[in-house]
């Protein structure tokens, strides 16, 4: 009959550090994933590659004014995704671009020297894929 | 003779209503501590114990009785949903592994696994049921406090099925735990 002493198998150490492994591996994952978990997303603004200022995604949609010594830019923000909506130059490219909603996309605006991304993808569902557009 | 099925039966209704008042329990004891929703699993000694005792079909039924009866005494829909999807997924896996390596695994290994998916499974309804992926960052921190939690009652699990095999009503009606004690498989 059995005794009262627990006996361990190698098995369970085999099953346990598996375990461990994929914990480890998500973690990993996740990390890599642009931070797009846990934080909610921000946009982030770069004037001459420098990062002007960070603007958390508002609840309802906001207006964001971008003011600088080339010019003037109005960017749409709002959870559904990040769209400029004004510029005083003379293409106007970055107003076409599609909105935002995944942070390896970004919409340039070339003759203001300006950037805007997101630090994570948003969650709506069926986000398309969207490809980087270079504004002239 | 008494008649097999009764003593099956009782035995059953035992393992249900310990499954209720171990999940009863656990409600009361808070541990929640770094992440919210992270329990002891205690409930899974009895699931465990159970997998070992009886056939599939058998521990199946006494799983999803014991969701429906923890939901309805002390919990709501929600809290259903997210039970017995990590039920039943660990569940699953425990039943898995206790087939194909079964002969090569203590309880402790199978409970830490059947930890582990429990949190796959209520993590994958929480996703659903509040339509984002953004629950999927507990899975890390979940994943290892499950292994933890899942080691502990697999020890307990360890130490209470050559107990139990001692005990007529579980020796006469379970003769599958005989085998595998006698064997030495299980511990």
């Amino acid at each position: 009959m059995a005794t009262t002493k627990l006996h361990l198998k190698p098995w369970d150490g085999i099953v346990v550090a598996l375990l461990l492994l994929a914990a480890a591996v998500f973690f990993a994952l996740w990390q890599k994933d642009g931070a797009s978990l846990g934080t909610p997303p921000a946009v982030e603004i770069y004037v001459d590659g420098q990062l002007m200022r960070t603007v958390p995604i508002p609840s309802h949609k906001e207006e964001v004014r971008i003011e600088t010594a080339y010019g003037v830019n109005l960017l749409h923000i709002g959870p559904e995704g990040v769209a400029m909506a004004e510029a005083d130059c003379a293409s106007r490219d970055c107003v076409h671009t599609a909105p935002l909603t995944r942070a390896d996309g970004a919409i340039a605006c070339l003759p203001h020297r300006l950037l805007v991304r997101l630090s994570g993808n948003l969650s709506t569902k069926d986000a398309p894929e969207e490809v980087d557009v270079v504004a002239g | 003779m008494r008649d097999k099925r009764t003593g099956r039966l009782v035995l059953m209704a035992l393992f249900l209503t310990a499954a209720w008042a171990v999940g009863a329990m656990e409600r009361l004891i808070s541990f929640d501590f770094a992440v919210p929703g992270v329990k002891l699993g205690l409930g899974n000694v009895v699931v465990l114990t159970a997998l070992y005792l009886f056939p599939f079909r058998e521990v199946l039924g006494i799983a999803l009785l014991k969701c429906v009866l923890v939901a309805m005494t002390f919990g709501s829909f929600p809290s259903l949903v997210y039970s017995v999807s990590g039920s039943l997924l660990s569940l699953l896996a425990m039943a898995c592994l206790l087939r194909g390596l079964g002969k090569r695994l203590s309880p402790v290994g199978v409970s830490a696994a059947g930890a582990v998916f429990h949190n796959l499974g209520q993590l994958a309804a929480a996703s659903v049921v509040m339509g984002t992926r953004y629950v999927w960052a507990y899975l890390p921190v979940l994943m290892v406090s499950g292994i933890i939690t899942g080691v502990i009652v697999g020890i307990a699990v360890g130490f209470l099925l050559p107990r139990l095999a001692k005990i007529p009503l579980v020796r006469d009606n379970c003769p599958r735990l005989r085998h595998l004690l006698d064997d030495g498989n299980v511990v």
